[in-house]
């Protein structure tokens, strides 16, 4: 007998985009076999970004720049910094970010940059007046909002989750803190109710991608691991370490063509801002 | 602006902006203060200034410090001394316990001094254990040289308290290259939480909270232009490096004063418009071009650095003039300094090349045109120095079939082989989870075994489910059909083995693929590739595994012949992996042997390919040969518990490829020799056995005759009785006073024989305070010898010593009077 595994996640790999994923047959044997594992659960922990909340085929630096147009066209900014342009707003971003991730504090070997932090380094790097970083943590914002849908699948899955006696949190690994996080869920229409806790590497500096982050949440919710379901996109940080951390996992990948779609739109972001497709930045390429 | 600093000039902008924001950060989130390590730190705090033009957002300071000052405060103390010891010995070789005692006083060195007089007499050499026992003994010398690197802690300590004020930690700041410093003081006062910022890291051994700003490679690597600076760091220490001397000495320490006298030369230099030109324009290019937005400042950096490499790996005679930098100055107490290009007339230029610290530039001076480039390439690991590959053409490598799909170039099947052995499963399931190389299809061949515990077990691994098959068979079909089922289960370009009751680093797949795709591999035809692997010996205790040895497997292995192979098996199927196309051309494992089946797809494996040598530990070979594991039930190994199975077996493999027609002459040719040589060995062995037994009765009738004489205590040595009674002598002068008089004439007749082994039992404990270690006696050498004494009386702060123990034990126990060099 040859059994062949990963039917749905293949399915989803092979989507063209998260809508028609979630319109095809599969999303309900999807949601079958969730089911199916949340009878053995007692919490339900979902991934933030492109599982809860869903992003566009645009790059992380597209949108770092749409952020740094933006900021860099308000009036305030206009006033107290004339010659400032988008793309020195773009540099400072993803320089500060990596400084932050670089030499933030260690917590049990893990490092977490904090938008609050990045923005404020940010504004020294710029010259900027210090009280400049609260814009821009705004227009971050305000950027991220235009650019995020909630999924109707994970909304559907957490009230069925909660209808069923569960809890639900949420755990991203983000520089937004956990009340940024909450803010952008709201504006995308995701009632507070529907979740329980909200946890934010940017708040624990523990996180996912190195594991240390569900160890600290099965202690503090006082549960076994094996009582955790967790739900994600990305295939370390949502399935390979919860599982050796000892919870059940289910990897939700992002559509191949969408990915495709990201590393096109960062190339090309590249090529636009700093005239080479491949300039070097201290930040990572989206990858399959 | 000359093109130096057209060049140079955007790079350090750069890196001090970098360093700006790094610093304002640190200070920012964390209440970091920035430490500027002179000397090089008071050039760094100078470039600063000139691009923050004195108001910086964040709080610094020069501190005087140097990796000898850094040593002086931990060698103390015996917890740090294998740090110590490694930064001591990057700089002092071939030197003495006296010499570095000199080196790590310093300035106040004073052989008037009666313990730095004694410290001066230690002729032993300067290496590991010589030095521990230096800072494990006890006689008055060593706790001076222990206390007052103490007291430098301590002061030191002091110092940053005092200089932290509200905030919570510090950062260094400083050129680079180890962080040597850092390692120490991170080290000594952990509760400051050093962090390091330096231009550039070049170290293979890792360091937390060590980050080079403009790189971190110990090498050059042409494929990331700012390693480039590795190829010449002494130019960036020769811009940075002011005109004072080192600060060897310890602020806060018994040489405070001095180490505040040396800091205000080094703050006050003055750079010198020839010598330091080259800094002092490059702090001008920065005051004039800090007001440029980031953006301006990061795109020159990145537009600058093919023209930094094209200066240090092709400067011309001007080039290398201009940047070799002022000689370099030696530290750690030494003097003098060290030219970067060589001068010496006597050399010839190959000798002036090889001796220069920017080879490069040495060639410049050297050679012209053609021939300076080509060897300024080599010098750079730009082009290939190896003559003996040019057969190793890039474009040689196989391409992938055009029918395969996407992904197949490149792809492993990893079949594991499992049955009802869930406790290891699951840590097979674990190491191949764990790869760090994704390109792999895991097929999993549940052998007749319970498929519940194998699919709940594969579904918690973490591996991608979409890489994962399954197949089951209801009943067993044995190891190597098995195998072939596991092998034909997917289309791979690779295939590996990995049991279930092995493991691999997390690298083997990438090492393994990385090496079968190289050029080398083709042009050598390599199809498989063999590791090295440990030899695991565990047992199986309960729910439980517990590992009782790791060793090294098969050390001898540094090349895989077929006339070694037909000796006899010598690797485990976890260490090889191998292409795809060979084993299609065998038809598979040998579905007809129960054991040795690997052993026979080995031999027609080099019968029509070679297989490579990757010299590196990469898989764990695990054996249960202990306890009722080892031999029967699920958790025996083949090796192990089917012992006599291999012996009956080995015949039966040998037998049947030369029965067969189709067995190719040199085949046959080489099973023979093999058979030859295997009965070589084994009679070798027994021979060897018989020989080794013979001499192990020897050596234990030696010791036990040993052990029997002598039947008591041994004699001193007149020399030391003569020395003890003039101790005594000495001790007990002539005097007027009858009661004095008295007890000199009762000792003298006590220790006139005190050779005796019963006189010296009876007596040498009441005078041995009277009695000081005689000069050639090497108490180093003897507590390096004796650790076991270290925490004794014997090596105690009171007033027995490493000597009184050899009179009173050590004689006895046959232990050697070690003796210091003459003239010591």
């Amino acid at each position: 007998m040859i059994e062949r595994f990963g039917a749905i996640e293949d399915a989803m790999h092979r989507a063209k985009n998260f809508d028609a994923f979630f319109a095809s047959s599969f999303a309900d044997d999807l949601m079958d076999r969730l089911e199916q594992r949340m009878n053995h659960a007692d919490v339900i922990s979902l991934d933030v970004f492109d599982t809860v909340l869903l992003r566009d085929e645009k790059s992380e630096l597209s949108r770092f720049r749409d952020v740094a147009e933006r900021f860099a066209g308000r009036a305030e900014v206009r006033e107290a910094a004339p010659d400032l342009t988008m793309r020195a707003c773009l540099v400072a971003r993803l320089y500060c970010a990596a400084t932050a991730y670089q030499l933030s504090i260690k917590v049990n070997g893990a490092t977490e940059g904090r938008l609050n932090d990045i923005a404020r380094n940010m504004m020294v790097s710029l010259r900027l007046p210090a009280e400049m970083a609260a814009l821009w943590i705004a227009t971050e914002l305000e950027v991220e909002r235009e650019q995020l849908r909630p999924s109707i699948f994970a909304d559907a899955l957490m009230a069925r989750a909660m209808g069923a006696g569960k809890q639900v949190i949420l755990v991203s690994d983000m520089y937004l803190d956990q009340s940024q996080i909450a803010e952008l869920l709201t504006a995308c229409g995701l009632e507070t109710a529907r979740y329980t806790r909200l946890f934010s590497s940017a708040d624990t500096h523990v996180n996912k991608r190195s594991g240390t982050v569900f160890p600290m949440i099965a202690e503090e919710m006082g549960l076994h691991p094996y009582r955790f379901l967790h739900l994600g996109d990305s295939l370390v940080s949502d399935f390979q370490r919860p599982s050796q951390a000892g919870w059940w996992a289910q990897h939700l990948p992002v559509p191949d063509m969408m990915t495709h779609a990201r590393i096109r739109d960062h190339h090309a972001t590249c090529e636009a801002v700093f005239g080479r497709p491949d300039y070097p930045l201290p930040m990572s390429v989206p990858s399959l | 602006m000359n093109k130096h600093i057209a060049t140079l000039g955007p790079v350090f902008l750069f890196w001090i902006s970098q360093l700006h924001d790094k610093l304002a950060y640190l200070h920012d989130t964390r209440g970091y203060k920035a430490l500027y390590c002179a000397r090089a730190g008071k050039r760094i705090q100078d470039l600063m200034d000139a691009y923050t033009g004195g108001n910086a957002p964040f709080s610094g300071d020069l501190f005087g410090i140097s990796r000898i000052g850094a040593c002086k405060v931990s060698a103390g103390d015996p917890a740090m001394f294998k740090t110590v010891y490694r930064v001591t010995a990057e700089t002092l070789n071939h030197v003495s316990l006296a010499d570095l005692c000199k080196a790590y006083f310093q300035h106040s060195w004073d052989e008037t001094h009666p313990q730095m007089a004694a410290l001066a007499r230690l002729s032993q050499r300067f290496d590991e254990p010589n030095f521990r026992a230096l800072i494990a003994a006890n006689d008055p010398a060593a706790r001076y040289f222990r206390d007052t690197m103490n007291q430098n802690r301590e002061g030191l300590r002091q110092w940053f308290r005092e200089n932290l004020g509200d905030l919570s930690g510090y950062v260094l700041v400083d050129s680079g290259w180890k962080a040597s410093i850092q390692a120490l003081l991170a080290e000594a006062y952990p509760e400051f939480g050093f962090l390091g910022l330096y231009f550039g890291v070049m170290d293979t051994r890792p360091l937390e909270n060590r980050f080079g700003v403009i790189f971190d490679s110990p090498t050059y690597q042409p494929g990331r232009p700012s390693t480039v600076f590795a190829l010449h760091r002494h130019l960036v220490e020769s811009i940075l490096e002011p005109n004072a001397p080192s600060i060897e000495d310890t602020l806060g320490g018994p040489q405070d004063a001095l180490a505040r006298a040396q800091l205000e030369q080094v703050r006050n230099e003055t750079p010198d418009p020839v010598a330091d030109r080259l800094f002092l324009d490059l702090r001008d290019y920065i005051a004039a071009n800090a007001g440029k937005p980031i953006d301006q400042i990061e795109a020159d950096y990145r537009a600058a650095l093919p023209r930094v490499a094209d200066l240090l790996i092709y400067p011309d005679r001007e080039d290398a003039v201009a940047l070799a930098g002022k000689d370099r100055s030696v530290d750690f107490g030494r003097e003098g300094a060290i030219p970067v290009l060589a001068d010496d007339t006597d050399c010839t230029p190959d000798e002036r090349i090889q001796r220069s610290l920017w080879p490069q530039g040495q060639i410049a001076l050297e050679y012209e045109g053609a021939t300076a480039r080509r060897l300024q390439a080599m010098a750079s690991g730009a082009q290939d120095r190896d003559y003996f590959a040019s057969h190793e053409k890039t474009d040689s490598a196989a391409s992938a079939p055009s029918d395969k799909p996407a992904g197949w170039e490149g792809s492993v099947a990893i079949v594991t082989r499992t049955k009802n052995r869930p406790l290891l499963f699951r840590r097979a399931a674990a190491s191949v989870a764990a790869q760090t190389y994704r390109n792999y299809r895991w097929v999993v061949v549940n052998d007749g075994g319970d498929v519940e515990p194998v699919r709940a077990i594969i579904g918690k691994s973490g591996v991608d489910p979409r890489l994962i098959t399954l197949v089951s068979n209801p009943q067993s079909v044995g190891m190597e059909a098995a195998s072939n089922m596991g092998v034909r289960a997917v289309d791979t370009e690779y295939v590996v083995i990995h049991d279930d009751d092995d493991a691999w680093e997390p690298d083997f797949l990438a090492a393994s693929v990385s090496f079968l795709k190289s050029p080398r591999a083709a042009a050598a035809r390599f199809e498989g590739v063999l590791s090295r692997a440990w030899r695991v010996s565990e047992q199986i205790v309960g729910d439980r595994v517990v590992i009782h040895k790791t060793e090294p497997y098969m050390t001898w292995v540094s090349e895989v012949s077929l006339a070694q192979m037909a000796v006899g098996n010598f690797f485990a199927p976890i260490s090889f992996l191998y292409r795809r196309s060979v084993y299609d051309a065998i038809g598979g494992y040998d579905e007809s042997l129960p054991v040795l089946g690997d052993w026979r797809f080995n031999l027609d494996f080099l019968l029509r390919a070679n297989i490579g040598f990757l010299d590196r530990y990469l898989a764990y070979y695990h054996h249960r040969d202990m306890g009722d594991s080892s031999k029967d039930g699920v958790y025996a190994n083949s090796v192990v518990g089917g012992q006599s199975l291999h012996a009956q077996y080995f015949s039966v493999v040998t037998n049947g490829i030369l029965r067969d027609p189709e067995t190719p002459p040199a085949m046959a040719a080489v099973i023979a020799n093999g058979h030859l040589q295997r009965i070589m060995e084994m009679n070798f062995r027994n021979s060897a056995n018989d020989r080794n037994k013979a001499l192990r009765q020897l050596m234990d009738g030696a010791s036990d005759a040993t052990a029997k004489a002598p039947s008591g205590p041994a004699s001193l040595p007149k020399e030391d009785a003569d020395y003890i009674r003039a101790c005594i002598r000495r001790a007990i002068p002539l005097s007027p006073s009858p009661r004095k008089l008295f007890s000199r004439l009762r000792w003298t007749g006590r220790v006139e024989n005190i050779e005796q082994p019963h006189e010296r039992m009876k007596w040498l404990p009441r005078v041995l305070h009277l009695i000081p270690s005689p000069p050639d006696f090497d108490h180093i050498a003897y507590l390096r010898d004796h650790p076991e004494i270290w925490a004794t009386v014997y090596n105690g702060p009171d007033q027995l010593l490493p000597y009184h123990h050899w009179l009173m034990e050590g004689i006895d126990l046959g232990y050697e009077r070690p003796r210091l060099k003459a003239g010591a």
